[in-house]
């Protein structure tokens, strides 16, 4: 039983005067007392026993994987955050921030942070002993120094990062990779890529209206996302415009929370979702209700697009393979035509699939044949990178000289990935992050030795645990940079304690909504923390001094003036700022001409125009039409979903107790039908299990999935071997590998069996 | 935190104790952290056989530093205010005290001023003044601080640490033997 802290010094002697006072007047001896090895030091000479009567304000940015990238104001006291809140100048955060948000200061003084860097006496064993930073990065530069030694090369060193921290600055990880000499890298992404390709094979771009317009759409699908939970700032746009007379849609496998807010529901089978949108397209057509304005003018290969739904899509094959009855497929698609504008959000989830990029370009189709495309209020809404013109000063680092590296000409490639190295002689390695497992295992000439993990919790995020783990025994070195001791620190050799962004500079925008703001210093990095580009600049200092030349990062890193170099004019002119300085008052928001994405309709596709028929799409393998693609067969009796939860992004927040108290254990969510015929009861432990490995979980018994689904939401909770990853495989998404260097992964096309534990 | 047993002989036996508990919870290698428990073991034999430095270390860092979430973390907040956080009401209470003294802990702003060690070199801080000068304030301060500071969270941690399945029993004897050290300092 906890009570309440008295005020112990002024307790101490019955004072009636305040604390400041009291202080003063005890401060009376300051010479420390003779006691062998002190700890404490006499404060110095002259300092006043001052305490801070206001807050310091500062701003920062939550740098998440999410759409809504939040401005936040942090009040800090006496070297101490106090709370934090949204930003008001932000109209998009708009005062608030999430339950993740709010909860970040917990982050910041969890007791369960990394403190120091630890090296671990056999990974895996909790045998950690704590090291100095001298040591550690000495450790890492004589193994980088050894590799280079035997192999003439860098290339069995690989770097695995990806969106564990959206900070610009951030990027100087890649940065210390290419200063150090041509490495492997695994590239591509979990997330979003084949929606990416899609779209850019569609419109020449992934570019999405402003979330702010929104409130002007006559009628908004939000197909296969939940912003409810994964983007709570976008549901006011959402909601004003349903005031305003709009009405709201929710397609999805699973009731979600956004659903349960929708004036109408349609359970789609998980997959089915392309056949939806081609049933829909079809019955428009047979309406006559084309935009026929835009097909003709702004588009390119309609006819063909038409001449194959003819052919081959028919309302009741539409229906089977969705599950949405053809009534409503006519109502859905007549009301969607009907609506001026309309808008789809597409969301991340209908395209992790093996016809994932399939199904993005058949909705992009039903937006464009009814013209609204390039509309204020209308869109189909995936996401954009128009808003993160940095310079990536710490990413583009040259080759210290005589590096070799691989010469088949292939630079890298990656959704955020701004750095065009297409003329250099040599290039790094490319692997597929999204098959990390099998890309170690099978990684030859030379085999990966070293593997430096930031910004990411492979053995949470990355399928097939058992394989992952018979991947990692085979590297010779493991460094992971975190803040927590996740299920992949635990894999580590060495573990390198980082900054939250509550202690570091940087710079921070968003892929959905149009603000940028900065990230300052608020408080002193807690213990030993350090973010990514101070140590990499530790790294580099201590390379040149075991060889000199052998690293050509800098050496020095003041977090500040790097976030101050990523800008430039055009971020000054785009955000209508003189100076970075500008953002200590708050976040700005570009100057858009539209707030409609292809407003000119000057698509960057190869025709100039919405191409229907994409003969790029054609040359990387795929259909040059938005054709039907066929789900992945079954492997298990039950599909597998494993979406975000509402407490966590992927491996983060779960693990803090506000968490823990709101979400305290994992659960699997099953239908009754699936549950009684295998006698499971609500709260019953299941096993769930298929070829890839097995997990024990509490069922909860719930119509929000289908009864040939079940679910859980993927999350790293601290205290539990919980992992969804024991039962997923690789399978690759049909897209990516354009715009991303890698194919997505089909992480929704996973099946399982289930049975009472 | 290396201070040889010379350093301490002027010491009464209270002190030359509470500085090697200190010098026990803040070191940061298992090297030290033997070097305390042997001092330690002189002035309380009934603590168990040293063990290796690393074993010492391995099982100190699961209890009480990381990188797992550690055990019994050994701040006051987290056991003292209404949060399981660091730098809480209970930092801010150690901060004032040391500041009240005329002291700043060395790490103030980047580690948490209610840490065991500093508390306890907080206390040696007052037991040497009060031999010094006799000063009645310092002297309820520090009796204030035992009662409503240490003693109410100590006990606390202790248990965390008595709970921990499979960790060093001589690290559990110390923990006890802090307890011990803090109770009898009350007067």
């Amino acid at each position: 039983m906890k009570k309440p802290c008295e005020d112990l010094v002024g307790k101490a002697l019955r004072n009636s005067v305040s604390r400041r006072q009291f202080l003063k007047a005890l401060a009376i001896s300051g010479a420390v007392a003779s006691v062998p090895g002190s700890l404490l030091k006499a404060m110095e000479a002259g300092a006043e026993v001052s305490y801070e009567e206001a807050f310091e304000i500062f701003r920062n940015a939550c740098p998440r994987n999410c759409f809504d990238t939040c401005s936040i104001k942090t009040f800090v006291k006496d070297g101490m955050i106090h709370h934090i809140e949204g930003a008001a100048e932000s109209t998009f955060t708009d005062g608030g921030l999430c339950v993740k948000g709010y909860s970040y200061p917990r982050r910041v003084y969890s007791p369960d942070r990394i403190k120091y860097p630890m090296m671990q006496v056999g990974r895996g064993s909790g045998n950690w002993k704590r090291i100095s930073w001298d040591e550690a990065i000495d450790r890492i530069a004589r193994k980088i120094h050894e590799i280079n030694d035997k192999d003439g090369n860098l290339l069995s060193l690989a770097l695995d990062k990806y969106s564990g921290n959206f900070g610009i600055t951030h990027y100087g990880v890649e940065g210390m990779m290419s200063s150090l000499g041509y490495t492997t890298r695994f590239v591509g992404t979990p997330c979003w890529p084949a929606g990416i390709d899609a779209q850019n094979y569609d419109m020449g771009e992934m570019w999405c209206n402003d979330p702010e317009d929104m409130v002007k759409s006559k009628y908004i699908i939000v197909w296969g996302a939940n912003p409810a939970w994964c983007s709570v700032h976008s549901m006011k746009y959402i909601y004003e415009a349903r005031e305003k007379g709009a009405k709201v849609v929710v397609i999805d496998p699973v009731l979600t929370q956004t659903a349960a807010k929708a004036d109408q529901y349609i359970q789609v089978k998980t997959a089915g979702d392309g056949a939806l949108a081609l049933g829909m397209a079809r019955h428009l057509l047979d309406k006559g209700m084309i935009d026929q304005s835009f097909v003709s003018q702004h588009a390119l290969g309609f006819e063909e697009f038409k001449a194959y739904l003819k052919k081959n899509v028919s309302l009741d094959w539409a229906a089977k393979e969705s599950g949405v009855p053809t009534l409503v497929i006519q109502q859905l698609a007549e009301e969607f035509a009907a609506a001026d504008p309309a808008t789809i959000w597409l969301g991340y989830g209908l395209q992790r699939h093996t016809n994932g990029g399939a199904t993005v370009r058949a909705i992009d189709a039903l937006v464009a044949m009814t013209g609204n495309i390039g509309k204020e209020g209308g869109g189909a809404r995936y996401g954009h990178l128009r808003t993160w013109g940095f310079n990536y000063n710490a990413m583009v680092n040259p080759a210290p000289e005589g590096a070799v590296g691989m010469m088949d000409g292939k630079p890298i490639k990656g959704d955020f990935h701004f750095i065009d190295g297409s003329k250099a002689k040599f290039t790094d390695r490319s692997m597929n992050m999204n098959q990390l497992a099998r890309e170690i295992l099978n990684s030859a000439d030379p085999k990966l030795r070293m593997l430096w993990v930031a910004c990411r919790n492979p053995f949470s995020q990355d399928p097939d645990t058992a394989q992952l783990q018979k991947a990692f025994d085979t590297l010779e070195m493991v460094v992971v940079v975190d803040q927590f001791f996740t299920k992949t620190v635990d894999q580590a050799d060495i573990v390198l304690p980082h900054t939250t962004l509550f202690e570091e500079n940087t710079v921070n925008v968003s892929y959905w909504h149009y603000w940028l703001g900065i990230n300052e210093q608020a408080i002193q990095p807690m213990y030993e923390s350090k973010s990514d580009v101070q140590i990499a600049a530790m790294l580099s200092k201590r390379m040149n001094e075991i060889k000199a030349g052998s690293c050509t990062f800098p050496v020095e890193m003041d977090t500040q003036k790097w976030m101050e170099k990523e800008f430039n004019q055009g971020i000054y002119d785009f955000f209508g700022i003189s100076s970075w300085k500008d953002l200590r008052k708050g976040p700005v928001k570009a100057k858009l001409p539209s707030s409609a994405a292809w407003h000119d309709f000057k698509f960057k596709t190869p025709s100039g125009k919405y191409e229907f028929k994409s003969q790029l799409a054609a040359d990387h393998g795929h259909k040059a039409l938005p054709e039907y693609r066929a789900k992945r067969k079954p492997t298990a009796s039950l599909r597998l979903l494993t979406p975000h939860s509402k407490f966590s992004i992927h491996s983060q927040f779960q693990n803090l107790d506000f968490m823990e108290e709101l979400n305290p254990e994992p659960l699997v969510y099953i239908h009754p039908k699936t549950a009684v015929q295998r006698g499971i009861k609500n709260g019953n432990m299941v096993r769930i299990f298929n070829r890839h490995g097995e997990l024990k979980v509490k069922a909860s018994l719930t119509d929000a999935v289908a009864a040939d689904e079940i679910m859980m939401y993927q999350a790293w909770f601290r205290n539990s071997p919980f992992n969804v990853q024991n039962l997923l495989d690789d399978e690759a998404a049909d897209m990516g590998a354009f715009k991303t260097g890698a194919p997505g992964i089909a992480t929704h096309d996973q099946f399982a069996e289930i049975e009472k534990a | 935190m290396t201070e040889t047993d010379t350093t301490l002989t002027p010491l009464d036996t209270s002190s030359r104790l509470g500085c090697s508990l200190r010098d026990f919870f803040i070191a940061s290698n298992g090297d030290d952290l033997l070097t305390a428990f042997h001092r330690l073991n002189e002035l309380a034999p009934e603590l168990p056989r040293p063990i290796s430095a690393d074993s010492l270390e391995f099982s100190f860092n699961r209890l009480f530093i990381g990188p797992q979430a550690p055990i019994a973390p050994p701040f006051a907040s987290v056991y003292q205010d209404e949060d399981d956080l660091v730098m809480g009401r209970a930092t801010q209470d150690a901060r004032d005290l040391y500041h009240s003294l005329g002291l700043v802990s060395p790490w103030q702003g980047t580690f948490p001023d209610d840490h065991i060690a500093l508390e306890i070199d907080a206390c040696l801080q007052m037991k040497a003044r009060i031999a010094e000068t006799g000063s009645n304030e310092i002297t309820t301060l520090y009796q204030n601080f035992l009662q409503e500071h240490l003693l109410q969270w100590v006990p606390q941690f202790a248990a965390r640490v008595y709970s921990a399945e499979g960790e060093a029993p001589q690290i559990l004897g110390v923990v006890r033997l802090t307890v011990d050290w803090l109770q009898n300092e009350l007067t």
